[in-house]
């Protein structure tokens, strides 16, 4: 989830009027953001719960929902009506299109950028580099001061041991290469080049090298400082849609700050151009009664038309009395379908103005077949004086063996965070001895059983099961006393049970089965060996019982 | 004074105690009924109600065994092993340290201990016993050092012959001897006035013939006709029992099935290991979402893939997500790896069962639930358990639309978050539009969230050729469960302590 701080008189400055904080919190909603404020340092922070919706990850962004919300009235951008600037251009060759095909740039004038700008924009940067644009991966952006760049700007791929530049935060100049080994950066971001014979690179037409996408900026040419007055903002990337998308939002995020954008070309091989930021528009039809019947509301156009206004959106009528045709901006491209204006529209009118309903037909409720037993036995359990217990499924594979040896192969995770998580139980029972070693100053005997969720390895998948395990443990604990529980189990639940002798690395040899229900196979029985025990330091008598699959008990 | 209060080891030692007796724990050595342990206690206990006088305290000298002493009671002198040796044959000293497991010191003592009083002498350099008759003095010293196994020996005690033999291998706090001298203060008790009181009440009050335990054989024998029962100390706090009882969570859960039950929802299962296919491409979740980096799942090691995708739906889902299918929509405008979708996960959230349910061509109208744990990749503390509970399910319904969200959140705030006051905000989930979040209020905490719904994205539901809306839910039950079984760490959920379990209040 992106988080967002924000100065708060700057957002009110954007918002054109301040507000209690209260009010502020309420309006967030609108922008599926929490707000947070603290007082001491005049900054709120917000946390975006819509992943979907990059525009909104800035101080500019929130304001803009915001101000077009108190002001019913769709914010406009008379930039992308302008022609692109006519001889600041930037050339894409051949070389680098197999690498990171896709630059934009557009320039700004503004006044002198202040201390807080800088921050913001640096915020709004990584925001949409590291968050949207997958750690720089699809998308990265670089900001520079425009009057040191001589255009056009060239964008091509070299070799990284054929160019050297100063980066940014360093004194020298390196290679490429060098910069991917030693640059703080270059180590950070080297993974998504890696492999590369041939890497991108920014170049002026004087030959100055302005940066090393999407690594670093040079130090020479592409340091933004306070009081610079004319900027360029570049992105790079794999895909277009995510260039085209975070230019247009930094595009709009400097104009909403008193910046004056100027479009820029980009020429691509094969004679194709794109101007950035895009003007392209969407028009999307929304039908009144479309609306109305996926909000169980009444709204008339007036209503509609009332919130789209205040989402931001410009629409007209369409050909049909009840359809509007809505201009969807290309920094919506969250909006895929209908429903998304539709949400739109809800969000406008509030959510608590509408009146709840039940669903209205009949259905009839009931548990699912597996809970059902699992109940029967977790009721007949505690009745036979056995305490619950609810273990975790992610367990540590060293426990299931170190308790069950080869009885135990349980389905690993291959990314696990730490060894204490590692794989899933195929068994109850390591769970509950575990359980038991924290325990040895409670009142005993301790009486115990778990009902609960086990993933077996079966051919080529994997199983879920329902398994349950039961275990005594107390200074007259013996074998006889568990067998005589698991009997009255199946007794109760009329199910005929057999043990055959069997041995077990975990159970003393001689005192141990293997339990069969209705004669088949169904888990094990016996007295847990003091080797194991001592393992865990476990000071007291043990013995279990595993039923695998709690159907074979109502089979 | 009622003397039903008392602790029937108190009763006991003041029916045992003569007029103006003099006492000591030690005077109960030979006792059969009271052990000098118990007779310990009873004079702790007396002395906190102040019921005796000390009539003298007197230092007694004991021997105790030392380490070496213990051993040999165990396992018999080094004495009786020499002699034993050379009772079979005379042997040479090589030949006596080879058939014992004794270091030299201990056989040259016991040699040097036998020669010098005559019982053995040497005849070419083999060690010949005098008199095939054991000496007395081992004897003697075998008996002190058995009854030194049972309890320290008061030296006044013992007759002149035997203090010789003790003090022949007892040091004063030395090593390398059998026996230990110790002195030891031992106090004498006599029964005040008050104490004496009290025992004259206990002789009289004559519970000898009340019936203790109701007995089969006394109803049997019909012997309590006629006779008294004794007197409970039934004031007094019983120990608790071990008992059996459902996990607090597990119980908590059983409510919440309940309820939902009673509203018509009938209950899902599904895997605990699910394919990404199920997991987020039905749910249109794009296969580049940050939730699907190997940073924020779970990927199972072996098997990797799943076998078990309809490749029907599949295609359907996978032109979703390109173009949008039949559904109407944009679509994600980016190529579907149908590898991808294989891949196993841990399932990440619940709406994975209710993506199974709907490829099932689910009844109409239906209602569904599931309680399924589910893995996100976080680190555990406080807040965060390795797998946790959600609950979540579908309602799928000719005419359902946005208000019928807002109408189960607002049942499920009352019926099983016990909140009073509820409001609405905008939410985001990938797979629903519209999405609400329901926010309740906690006494305590002020707004807290409950969960969230939403109506299911065409892109799904027209993929899997479901022809109405469906309605999808969610609530953090983890956190409800905190605030029903009143508890702050989530780990506690699944607490491993065996006390709490048994302790733990009953939440309704």
């Amino acid at each position: 989830m992106p988080k967002v701080t924000a100065d708060i008189q700057t957002l009110f400055s954007l918002i054109g009027k301040p507000m209690s904080i209260e009010k502020l919190k309420e309006l967030c909603w609108l922008a599926k953001a929490e707000l947070n404020d603290n007082p001491q340092t005049g900054e709120v922070t917000l946390e975006l719960s819509d992943t979907n919706r990059p525009d909104l990850w800035s101080v500019e962004g929130i304001s803009r929902l915001v101000q077009q919300f108190i002001s019913a009235k769709p914010k406009e951008y008379s930039y992308l009506s302008d022609p692109p600037h006519q001889g600041n251009i930037i050339i894409a060759e051949e070389n680098v299109s197999s690498i990171r095909p896709y630059i934009g740039m557009f320039l700004c004038r503004i006044d002198p950028v202040t201390d807080r700008l800088l921050k913001d924009m640096i915020q709004t940067q990584e925001k949409l580099a590291e968050n949207f644009g997958k750690k720089r991966k699809t998308v990265s952006i670089g900001i520079y001061p425009a009057s040191e760049i001589n255009f056009p700007v060239i964008y091509r791929a070299v070799k990284p041991c054929d160019v050297s530049f100063i980066p940014l935060d360093f004194e020298e100049k390196m290679t490429l290469e060098e910069i991917l080994s030693v640059h703080p950066k270059g180590k950070e971001y080297s993974w998504i080049l890696e492999k590369r014979k041939s890497v991108p690179l920014m170049i002026d037409n004087k030959g100055e090298i302005l940066s090393f996408p999407p690594i670093i900026n040079s130090r020479k040419t592409g340091e933004v400082k306070i009081g610079d007055t004319y900027l360029a903002v570049e992105a790079t990337g794999t895909d277009l849609s995510a260039v085209q998308l975070v230019l247009s939002i930094f595009a709009m995020n400097l104009s909403d700050r008193g910046g004056k954008i100027t479009r820029m070309k980009t020429l691509y091989p094969d004679n194709q151009e794109f101007i950035f930021p895009t003007d392209e528009v969407e028009e999307l039809s929304t039908y009144i009664p479309g609306v109305n019947k996926l909000l169980g509301s009444e709204f008339g156009i007036e209503k509609i038309s009332s919130c789209l206004r205040k989402m931001g959106f410009k629409y007209k009528k369409g050909t049909f009395d009840n359809e509007l045709i809505v201009s969807v901006p290309f920094y919506r491209r969250d909006i895929m379908h209908e429903v998304d204006l539709i949400e739109d529209i809800a969000i406008a009118s509030d959510y608590n103005d509408f009146q709840p309903l039940m669903p209205e037909s009949y259905t009839h409720g009931g548990l699912s077949q597996v809970q059902e037993k699992s109940d029967v036995i977790r009721q007949v359990s505690i009745g036979l004086g056995f305490l619950e217990y609810m273990g975790n499924i992610l367990t540590s594979f060293d426990l299931m063996k170190n308790c069950a040896g080869d009885n135990s192969d349980p389905v690993e995770i291959s990314n696990p965070m730490t060894s204490l998580f590692s794989c899933l139980r195929d068994l109850l029972f390591p769970g509950l001895l575990c359980m038991e070693s924290k325990n040895s100053k409670s009142l005993y005997p301790h009486l115990v059983f778990e009902a609960g969720e086990t993933v077996k390895k079966a051919s080529l998948s994997t199983e879920t099961l329902t398994s349950v395990a039961y275990m005594i443990a107390g200074p007259e604990t013996t074998f006889s006393e568990l067998h005589s529980v698991l009997q009255t189990l199946c007794d109760m639940l009329s199910v005929e049970l057999t043990l055959v002798e069997r041995d077990y690395c975990f159970f003393i040899s001689g005192r141990s089965a293997e339990i069969f229900l209705k004669g088949a196979p169904a888990g094990f029985i016996g007295e847990i060996h003091p080797v194991i025990l001592d393992k865990l330091g476990i000071r007291m008598p043990t013995v279990i019982c595993e039923i695998f699959d709690l159907n074979l008990f109502f089979n | 004074m009622d003397i039903n209060t008392l602790h029937p080891l108190e009763t006991k030692f003041l029916r045992s105690l003569s007029d103006n007796q003099v006492f000591s724990p030690e005077s109960f050595m030979e006792n059969k009924d009271l052990t000098p342990e118990n007779v310990r206690g009873v004079i702790g206990w007396f002395k906190a109600k102040n019921w005796l006088n000390v009539v003298e305290e007197q230092t007694v000298v004991k021997a105790e065994l030392t380490e070496e002493g213990k051993i040999y009671a165990k396992k018999g002198l080094p004495l009786r092993d020499v002699w034993n040796i050379l009772s079979s044959k005379p042997s040479t000293i090589i030949e006596i340290i080879n058939k014992t497991d004794l270091n030299q010191q201990e056989i040259g003592k016991a040699v040097g201990f036998l020669k010098k009083n005559g019982f053995m002498e040497e005849r070419d350099g083999l060690l010949c016993l005098v008199n095939l008759q054991i000496p007395e003095y081992i004897e003697t010293l075998e008996n002190l050092v058995s009854e030194g196994t049972k309890h320290d020996i008061i030296l006044s005690s013992l007759t002149e012959k035997d203090t010789a033999v003790l003090d022949d291998n007892a040091k004063k706090r030395g090593s390398g001897s059998i026996f230990r001298i110790k002195e030891q203060k031992q106090v004498k008790y006599r029964l005040n006035e008050d104490g004496e009181s009290v025992r004259k009440i206990v002789l009289s009050s004559d519970t000898k013939d009340q019936i203790g335990n109701l007995t089969p054989e006394i109803l049997r024998e019909k012997s309590w006709e006629g006779r008294k029962f004794r007197k409970f100390g039934i004031s007094l706090k019983p120990k608790s029992k071990p008992l059996g009882r459902l996990h607090p969570y597990g119980r908590f859960l059983d409510t919440v099935r309940k309820e939902l039950i009673s509203m018509g929802f009938e209950e899902m299962k599904g895997p605990i290991v699910e394919s990404e296919f199920y997991n987020m491409d039905v749910l249109f979740m794009p296969q580049h979402h940050s939730a699907r980096d190997i940073h924020d799942i779970y990927l199972v090691k072996d098997p990797s893939k799943a076998s078990d995708i309809p490749s029907a739906i599949l295609s359907k889902i996978a032109s979703a997500h390109r173009d949008g299918g039949r559904s109407g929509s944009r679509g994600w405008g980016y190529d579907f790896d149908t590898e991808k979708t294989q891949r196993l996960v841990l399932r990440s959230q619940g709406t994975a069962i209710s993506a199974r349910t709907m490829t099932k061509k689910p009844p109409i109208p239906g209602k569904f639930f599931a309680i399924a744990r589910c893995f996100r990749y976080d680190s555990v503390d406080a807040t965060h358990a390795p797998d946790f509970f959600q609950i979540e399910g579908i309602v799928l319904e000719e005419n359902i639309n946005f208000r019928h969200l807002l109408g189960l959140l607002s049942t499920f705030a009352e019926k099983l978050a016990h909140a009073e006051e509820i409001k609405f905000v905008p939410g985001y989930f990938p797979f629903t539009e519209p999405s609400v979040e329901a926010m309740i209020k906690h006494p305590q905490l002020g707004w807290i969230e409950l969960g969230g719904a939403g109506i299911f994205r065409p892109e799904i539901t027209v993929s899997l050729d479901i022809p109405c809306p469906v309605i999808a839910w969610g609530l953090g039950l983890d956190r409800m469960a905190m605030n029903a079984l009143k508890i702050n760490d989530i780990r506690e959920l699944f607490t491993q302590d065996i006390e709490k379990i048994r302790s733990s209040k009953v939440v309704i």
